[in-house]
């Protein structure tokens, strides 16, 4: 299925196309009233340093701060018990590919997840425009239709 | 019960956005609460519930989003006789039609009370409600098992017999839910049934995953179902959108509506067809005064909710308010609300179609929040359903959701005049501060505002991000009317819970009897409505 939950490494588009970055850039966020752009997509390479779920600055939902090689970035999920349902469980130390995009909301800069990777296991926790998946649970597991994405009835 | 809001209710919950009961609660984070006062004196038992009701819920079990509509039989003393229901879950993946074979119910004079629902497999499905009026009521699921929000309403049962070809003429419809993919859709638009079982004539606007189709054209059938269309008023439909079929089960109320389930599973949509009435304006002069929006959905980090109000005349939209309350954090906490204008307002406008289908658009621009589009199809001149495409900074929408909007009456409105009983429904999602865990919540619960604006009631609450279920809660808070009550309102209540929790609101009045409220607080996105209920 185009729309990615669970997808092996070799699979994972998660190689050189995508810039690599190591730091939220804040200067050069769009803001989040932007909406997502593939075009802007960044692949960051980190260490889970905590995971936090009442962050007082992210978004309402799961974040994780990523040490990367120039600093901590806050990575908006949404869902650690969707990542869980998809068999991804994330703990502080555990090495992780995200691929995303920065946003910066007010004061903030957040860094916007769509697709999560630790070791072999990627999940989409958005889709290719943005949209958040995280509602789904289980429901995208047991299908058995594929169906491309945006303005798909 | 308002039409409006009833749909509005099947609405909201669809799209709130949040963690799994399997998943969520963390440990130690129960919650406990002060009991409610006795209820006042009021006009409800039993002996209201009397029929069969037609009723919509949505929210989170464990397997995540879920969707349930359908009918049961109460017997006016406490009994359930039995009902059908359309379950859209991902914990037995697919759409089921589960028979209600038995169950229990219960109503306090203020209208708070409990329905049971027993099924053929022999589970229950336990139900907080308050009643608005004698023949509807709101639904919060407070059985631990999932939560989510709902209504109900009398059915007609005369018009069952008659199905399908009892549907006849111009309907508006709002679907809303999840797509095939798990992105958030909503659907608006109006058909006419040609009393034959067919759809003929149908537009539909579509934003789907951030996408706005643009108008579409939709052709239909509709069917009774010969098993439980007579007992219960079920059947299904199949409409045709853009070359693709969407499939749903459906419940008449009566002619004039109809409440339906999108069954194309993994898709999971519902929502209600209300038929329309009154002179339909086909120009911007047959549409104009105030009129008070509410609107859920999705955005780029989770929930997004929104209400609102605008004064519409010849063409030109005036004294926009709107408080959007979503997942993001643009201020010191996690859950961002912007009043707007943020900025300077401009560019606000509005279009009627001259083709009579009710289509219209309302835009707006805001100097710092960005672009605010809408599509709306009226009901009637004085209600619609209504699309949220607005565009922010960007050229595409940043947004899918969808809600209601009414025409605003009876003002000014003054505190004084917001005396009186009142039932509500709110839904959303938050971060509890002692578990630090995100989930759904849902309330229903019903109060007495004295004429200085105190409140004082009892509420029921499911709250994943605590994995609690209260019952019985007591609460207490304030109304504040602003100037002539048309523009953006306060209210805020306080639960007498363990750990205490306040939330505020911004609230718009729709007439004496109507509001809406959006969420301002960090840490909680939520939106309902307010209804008043004796």
């Amino acid at each position: 299925m185009r729309r990615i939950i669970r997808m092996s490494i070799g699979a994972a588009c998660l190689g050189g196309a995508f810039l690599l970055t190591t730091a939220a850039n804040a200067q050069q966020a769009p803001s989040i009233r932007s909406g997502y752009s593939l075009a802007r997509e960044v692949n960051l390479v980190g260490t889970v340093s905590s995971i936090v779920e009442d962050s007082k600055t992210g978004p309402l939902g799961t974040n994780v701060m990523v040490q990367t090689g120039s600093g901590l970035v806050d990575v908006h999920v949404g869902s650690a018990s969707y990542l869980k349902l998809n068999h991804l469980e994330l703990a502080a130390g555990d090495s992780v590919r995200i691929i995303g995009e920065n946003f910066t909301s007010g004061p903030n800069t957040v860094f916007v997840a769509r697709i999560v990777q630790k070791g072999t296991t990627a999940v989409a926790v958005r889709s290719q425009k943005g949209m958040p998946l995280w509602h789904n649970g289980t429901r995208l597991q047991s299908a058995t239709t594929t169906r491309s994405q945006g303005g798909a009835l | 019960m308002n039409g409006s809001i009833m749909r509005y209710m099947t609405l909201f919950a669809a799209i709130v956005l949040a963690c799994f009961t399997s998943a969520c609660g963390g440990g130690g984070g129960t919650i406990s609460s002060a009991p409610a006062p006795p209820p006042a004196s009021g006009p409800y038992s039993a002996s209201t519930l009397n029929g069969t009701y037609a009723f919509v819920m949505s929210g989170q079990d464990g397997g995540g989003f879920f969707a349930r509509i359908g009918s049961f039989a109460a017997n006016g003393a406490g009994g359930i006789t039995g009902g059908v229901l359309d379950l859209s879950s991902g914990i037995v993946p697919g759409v089921a039609t589960v028979t209600i074979t038995s169950g229990t119910y219960s109503i306090g004079t203020n209208g708070l009370g409990t329905v049971n629902l027993i099924d053929s497999a022999n589970e229950t499905v336990g139900l907080s409600i308050v009643m608005t009026s004698t023949t509807a009521g709101l639904i919060t699921e407070t059985d631990g098992n999932a939560t989510a929000s709902g209504n109900f309403t009398a059915q007609d049962t005369t018009t069952f017999a008659g199905l399908p070809n009892n549907l006849t003429g111009p309907y508006v419809f709002d679907i809303s839910g999840l797509d095939p993919n798990g992105a958030a859709e909503s659907l608006v638009g109006q058909f006419t049934a040609n009393g034959a079982g067919g759809v003929t004539a149908g537009v539909v606007d579509v934003n789907d995953d951030f996408t706005a189709s643009g108008q579409l054209a939709v052709t239909g059938t509709f069917s009774a179902d010969t098993t439980y269309g007579p007992s219960f008023g079920r059947g299904t439909a199949a409409f045709i959108i853009n070359g693709t079929t969407v499939n749903f089960s459906f419940y008449t109320v009566g002619v004039g509506r109809i409440r339906m389930l999108r069954t194309n599973y993994p898709a999971t949509s519902l929502g209600d067809a209300v038929a329309q009435t009154g002179t339909i304006p086909t120009a911007t002069s047959g549409l104009s005064g105030g009129f008070a929006f509410i609107l859920a959905g999705s955005n780029l980090v989770g929930e997004d909710v929104r209400a609102g109000r605008v004064s519409l005349s010849g063409g030109t939209a005036s004294n926009v308010e709107l408080d959007d309350d979503n997942d993001s954090a643009s201020g010191s906490g996690n859950s961002n609300h912007t009043a707007i204008p943020e900025g300077t307002i401009s560019a606000a406008s509005y279009t009627i179609d001259p083709s009579g289908d009710g289509r219209g658009t309302l835009t707006f621009t805001d100097s710092s929040a960005g672009v605010f589009s809408f599509i709306f199809y009226l009901i009637s001149p004085t209600q619609a359903v209504i699309q949220d495409v607005s565009t922010g900074n960007t050229t595409g929408p940043i947004v899918t959701s969808d809600g209601s909007m009414q025409m605003q009456t009876g003002n000014p409105f003054t505190t004084a005049g917001e005396a009186g009983n009142w039932g509500f429904n709110w839904s959303g999602e938050s971060v509890n501060n002692s578990t630090g865990s995100f989930g759904e919540e849902d309330f229903v619960g019903q109060y007495t505002q004295t004429s200085a604006g105190s409140i004082s009631g009892g509420v029921d609450f499911t709250e994943l991000s605590a994995n609690s279920v209260v019952t019985g809660g007591a609460f207490s808070g304030t109304m504040t009317v602003a100037g002539d009550g048309t523009l953006r309102n306060t209210y805020s209540i306080t639960l007498a819970t363990s750990p205490a929790a306040t939330l505020n609101f911004a609230a718009y009045l729709v007439d004496a009897n109507t509001m809406f409220v959006v969420g301002v607080d960090t840490h909680r996105t939520i939106t309902g409505s307010i209804l008043r209920n004796y």
